[in-house]
């Protein structure tokens, strides 16, 4: 046990220098080390894909692109199945690099700690989330009804609707990034705070709802993702729908015959 | 060199594109071939669901011309059985209504109503045969 008064190393990481920018080497290793798993075992369900005889691999796999697929489906409609493969590929990576912090390796700086519990990773996918939403918003609306639906309901909102969409990514990073960060602190303080022959107890305690955790942040990141798409997508004021459907389509006929 | 995993860095871009990578590489040789087959497999829940609705159908349709047929042949036995059974009461009530000329009885007499009888229906009429009616 080490002196309460001592300030707790809230976890660091190796960093490299190159043409002046500042790499994070712990992360980017980590989360190749789990793009490679997710890649690896994608690959290995798909090596054997068959409608008659599905192996274990293939039906774990054909569960989360169920549930995905139903989930986009109910929320978007038919033309939801564009971003399941976003949300199966968002939910196992999640799953897997957030997974990464059970595996012992090291202490207090691990050789592959949670790239999730990196602000960088959750950054960069709530960044390209978001993009995407707003990708997909102008392919659907258009660039003038993407425009016109930040005036709506009402004109004087715009800079709330503004500060809305800016808060979007920042809100989704963090989220993911607070709850695994805060995994690392329990387990750095479980190792600062307990002595070290009652430490394995409560760690592994920690670890299996660490697991728990995992699965939770990883759903409900994907769950915000298609979220975030069916808010872009839904009807605007002016009731024109983002994704066409038979009523919307037969107003448009009534009124531009 | 150290830094804390909040600050944001060029580290954003690399995890940027391990993950356009990895979200490629499912989508294109994960997502695509496990929908397919996911697909095909509901086609054939699909297909072999009607094949077993028909098979019903025609399950029941057989039912219905096997009961249909039973019932008919029921009904035709038990015509049968009442004509049988008519014609054989007016058998018996014309047999009764003739008049027999023998009584069948035991003893002396009945064997020469025994031999009546067999006379009168032997196609020579009692006589032996070959013999000629007229010799």
């Amino acid at each position: 046990m080490t002196n309460p008064a001592a300030p707790l190393d809230l976890g660091t990481t190796h960093t490299a220098t190159v043409a002046g920018f500042t790499f994070h080497v712990d992360t980017i290793v980590a989360t190749v080390a789990a793009g490679i798993i997710v890649i690896a075992i994608g690959l290995y369900a798909r090596r054997r894909v068959s409608s008659d005889r599905p192996t274990r691999a293939q039906l774990a796999w054909e569960s989360v692109v169920s549930a995905a697929e139903g989930h986009t489906e109910r929320s978007l409609g038919p033309g939801g199945r564009r971003i399941v493969p976003l949300a199966v590929a968002l939910f196992v990576f999640i799953l897997v690099a957030t997974l990464l912090e059970t595996i012992p390796s090291g202490h207090p700086h691990k050789s592959l700690p949670a790239p999730t519990g990196d602000l960088n990773l959750t950054a960069a996918l709530a960044l390209l989330v978001i993009g995407s939403v707003h990708a997909m918003a102008i392919r659907v609306r258009g660039l003038r009804g993407y425009l016109r639906h930040y005036l709506e309901p009402k004109p004087w909102l715009f800079p709330f609707r503004i500060l809305e969409e800016l808060v979007k990514p920042i809100t989704l990073a963090l989220r993911l990034f607070g709850n695994v960060f805060a995994g690392t602190i329990m387990v750095l303080l479980i190792f600062e705070l307990i002595p070290p022959f009652l430490a394995p107890l409560p760690l592994a305690a920690w670890r299996l709802f660490s697991v728990f955790v995992a699965v939770m942040q990883a759903f409900t990141f994907t769950l915000l993702t298609v979220l975030y798409f069916q808010t872009a997508m839904e009807p605007d004021a002016a009731g024109s729908a983002a994704h066409p459907t038979p009523l919307t389509e037969g107003t448009r006929r009534t009124e531009n015959p | 060199m150290t830094a804390t995993f909040m600050t944001l860095n060029a580290t954003l871009v690399v995890e940027l594109v391990v993950f356009v990578i990895v979200l490629a590489v499912l989508a294109r040789f994960v997502v695509r071939p496990l929908q397919k087959a996911m697909r095909q497999r509901q086609i054939e829940i699909d297909q072999a669901a009607e094949k077993a609705r028909r098979v019903e159908e025609l399950l029941a349709r057989a039912e219905a011309d096997y009961e249909a047929t039973v019932a008919r042949a029921r009904r035709e036995a038990q015509q049968i059985i009442e004509t049988g059974r008519r014609v054989g009461s007016q058998m018996e009530h014309e047999r009764r209504d003739t008049p027999r000329p023998w009584k069948v009885s035991s003893g002396a007499h009945g064997r020469t109503a025994m031999a009546l009888k067999s006379r009168a229906l032997h196609p020579s009429n009692g006589r032996p045969f070959g013999a000629d009616s007229d010799r």
